[in-house]
């Protein structure tokens, strides 16, 4: 697998973003796993999706002390403001960079106030046509109406207010084209509020819309919208399924909230925390769709396939290098420790699945770790009953052993039983002769 | 009943001449008047009583108690219940809470419609028995299965009903019969409730431990508890909350952090002793666990993860495999726990 070495930063060069024809060629090739790459990004994402991602990456940037990257991702992401006329949001970018980049970049509030007044207007503007509309009573009107100043205060930025125009517009859709624009305006501000139970109904919504099933296009939309809901509330499973239904056709249709490169790492680090073997390879392997998505992200694809092949220790070093660099990522990071996690639990359990006693020296050697913390690591998932066997402490070796089953159990049931009566029947007679404890 | 009736009437004139009954009562046979007798007594009971007085009043309460008629005194239970409970009272703020145990359950017979009901004055016997350690009589007591008929002819109220089940618990407790503590004070608790009361408080911490000391986790109160206390309960008792968190984490440093912390706590509510025998119980459970997990472990992993040290983790082992709650061989010069 050829990496490209990350391109040194050049601040003159981040002006404006890269074309989208180039943009195709920049997804065949994947950054170097150790560094976030500002360019790539800048190619594979637009509008508020790049802006959302440059300040996140800027801040853990900040925090772990990078400040080269911090830098490049505030400029790039001031001038996206400028660009935008987003004031609030230049105000706070600039306020970050602190004036550490030079004059070009401290706020400038002549133009603030300047960009201002022309929102103001222009949203006077809006909303007196909206009035008008109102007034005339034509449904089509007032929905493009609701609509114009919607996506009026989503360019500001001011996302509650784009949720509540979009909302309005819902009693005026008429057609089923107008619901599915509806519900993908609606998807995409409240992925940004991180609100994501309005996020999975209305998928649902215009999943359900008639004629909707046909447009490809659409459905594939909707499915990143509801695996990236799943995702943010921990839904592994579900969010693999929804990734994984995905077609590789998405490319940039939806650059201004996910990228497919993006589809395919959370599909696939979704899948391998949470799918068994045979799904794993039914929807991940052996699917044609998802592996041309796979072949975007190459060492997330090599990771999947080692882990099937059972090369632990190659598949959780390369887990972990890509680790470092998923903790840029804007809905990935929060979740990445408890995957790798999960994925290195499943590991263990599969590696002891086909014997009845394994020595813990050699399990230790395909884990990369000591053979103490590793026994500690199986102690805790026999007592969680992932793994059905005993660890004899002093040979060092794991043997399959079935556990005794209590057949007391049915006794037990029993005697339980006639203790929960007795107590409700002496409740019942304290009711009936009104024994209360009340305030004397 | 119609003496009942002027007696009723005729309070507020007993009530003023309290002072007289010492004389009177020399005119009134206990058994046969038990009527009057009791309202005289009762309205002895309000009153700071001086060193005769009182030695007075505790002289005829006794005497009352042996050898009054039961259907006169079933016709006025409550103010039969408040003169025994003086008795009871001034005995025990004088540290002689021997000499009302018999008294107080030939009282109890004679205030019982029939056989094996439930009165007022169960609570009061088993109060007693316990301050004054005399847990057998309390056990039979207890263990007599006393049904909670009509509670009208013996005016048991709630808070009566609360203290014989928070008594007979602490009881149990004492003879060491945890599972019929427990159904005790989850009785106590499953009472129907319009406010929380401080006795329910008290039987919930009990509870709380003896169900760690038990199953080794904390059950939830059943699902026919009066809300007020499903809601509150928890909030009244963090303290063991917090000691119920430790303890089905299985890790015996952190409760022994939390013992350390709330020492006083638990030593006010008289809780101590039941907290030192879940820290043994956890320990039981942790082995338990590691048998489930281990073929042979070492005694040194033991003792480690026990926070004791090596001699006291045989001694435990040795314990356990006798009493056959584990199933295991010791291997001394290897130093491993083979099961």
């Amino acid at each position: 697998i050829t990496m490209s070495e990350a391109t040194p930063m050049d601040t003159a060069t981040e002006s404006s973003p890269v074309p989208a024809e180039d943009a195709g060629r920049r997804m065949a090739t994947y950054p170097h796993t150790t560094t976030v790459d500002v360019e790539v990004i800048v190619g594979q994402y637009t509008g508020h999706a790049l802006v959302s991602r440059l300040i996140f990456v800027a801040k853990k940037a900040a925090e772990k002390q990078d400040e080269s990257l911090e830098l490049d991702a505030l400029k790039i992401a001031v001038d996206e403001a400028r660009k935008a006329e987003q004031t609030a949001l230049y105000t706070e970018v600039t306020q970050r960079i602190n004036g550490r980049c030079g004059q070009d970049y401290v706020c400038d509030a002549a133009w603030i106030e300047r960009v201002d007044r022309r929102t103001a207007q222009k949203q006077d503007k809006l909303e007196s046509e909206l009035n008008g509309y109102k007034a005339n009573l034509i449904k089509e009107s007032i929905r493009m109406g609701h609509t114009f100043l919607g996506e009026f205060f989503y360019e500001k930025g001011d996302l509650h207010a784009a949720l509540k125009c979009y909302i309005r517009t819902r009693d005026y859709c008429t057609t089923s084209k107008h619901i599915i624009t509806m519900c993908l305006n609606v998807i995409k501000v409240s992925l940004e509020l991180e609100n994501y139970m309005h996020v999975l109904n209305y998928v649902q919504k215009g999943e359900q819309t008639p004629d909707i099933q046909q447009d490809p296009a659409i459905m594939d939309k909707l499915k990143c919208a509801a695996g990236l809901a799943n995702l943010a509330n921990g839904k592994y499973k579900i969010a693999a399924r929804k990734f994984l239904e995905v077609s590789a056709d998405l490319d940039n249709a939806y650059s201004d909230v996910i990228a497919p490169h993006d589809v395919a790492t959370y599909g696939a680090f979704c899948a391998l925390a949470s799918f068994d073997r045979s799904e794993l390879k039914q929807k991940v392997i052996d699917s044609v769709s998802f592996r041309n998505l796979l072949e975007l992200v190459p060492e997330v694809r090599e990771v999947v396939y080692d882990f099937y092949a059972s090369k632990y220790a190659s598949c959780l070093r390369m887990l972990e290098g890509l680790k470092k660099y998923l903790e840029y990522d804007l809905y990935l990071h929060k979740h990445i420790e408890e995957l790798c996690s999960q994925i290195r639990e499943k590991a263990i359990v599969q590696y002891t699945i086909p014997f009845t006693s394994v020595v813990l020296q050699n399990m230790a050697l395909a884990f990369n770790s000591d053979v103490d913390s590793l026994e500690q690591e199986i102690a805790s998932l026999i007592a969680k009953g992932q793994i059905h066997a005993r660890v004899d402490s002093y040979a060092k070796i794991l043997n399959k052993r079935h556990a005794n089953h209590n057949t007391s159990n049915v006794v037990q049931t029993g005697k339980e039983y006639e203790r929960h009566a007795k107590a409700i029947l002496l409740r019942a007679k304290l009711l009936q002769a009104n024994i209360k404890v009340s305030p004397m | 009943v119609q003496l009942l009736g002027i007696l009723n009437a005729s309070e507020q004139l007993i009530r003023s001449l309290w002072k007289d009954f010492p004389l009177l009562i020399q005119e009134l046979h206990l058994t046969q008047h038990s009527l009057p007798c009791v309202f005289f007594l009762e309205a002895m009971v309000g009153h700071q009583l001086s060193q005769e007085q009182q030695s007075f009043f505790l002289d005829t309460t006794r005497r009352f108690m042996l050898c009054a008629d039961s259907v006169q005194i079933q016709l006025a239970p409550d103010r039969f219940v408040g003169v025994c409970r003086k008795y009871k009272d001034i005995h025990v703020s004088l540290g002689t809470p021997r000499h009302v145990i018999v008294p107080l359950q030939s009282a109890v017979a004679r205030l019982q419609p029939s056989a094996n009901t439930l009165t007022p004055l169960h609570a009061d016997l088993l109060q007693v028995c316990l301050v004054s350690k005399f847990y057998g009589i309390a056990l039979s007591v207890v263990q007599q299965g006393l049904a909670l008929e009509d509670p009208k002819r013996t005016g048991l109220t709630a808070k009566d009903f609360l203290l014989y089940c928070y008594y007979g618990g602490m009881v149990f407790l004492g003879e060491q019969m945890f599972a019929d503590a427990l159904d005790f004070f989850l009785n106590a608790l499953t009472v129907p409730a319009v406010v929380l009361s401080s006795i329910m408080i008290e039987s919930y911490k009990k509870y709380v431990l003896v169900c760690l000391l038990l199953h080794g986790k904390l059950d939830s109160i059943p699902k026919y508890t009066s809300q007020v206390v499903q809601r509150t309960i928890a909030n009244q008792c963090m303290v063991y909350m917090e000691f119920a968190k430790a303890f089905s984490s299985h890790d015996m440093g952190k409760l022994n952090e939390v013992i350390a912390k709330y020492e006083s706590v638990y030593d006010k509510d008289h809780n101590l002793g039941l907290v030192r025998q879940c820290c043994d119980s956890l320990r039981k459970f942790i082995v338990q666990r590691v048998t489930r997990t281990y073929l042979t472990i070492s005694l040194e992993q033991l003792a480690d993860v026990l926070k004791l040290d090596k001699k006291k983790t045989e001694k435990l082992l040795v314990r356990m495999i006798v009493s056959s709650s584990l199933s295991g061989k010791i291997d001394n010069s290897k130093g491993i726990l083979i099961l």
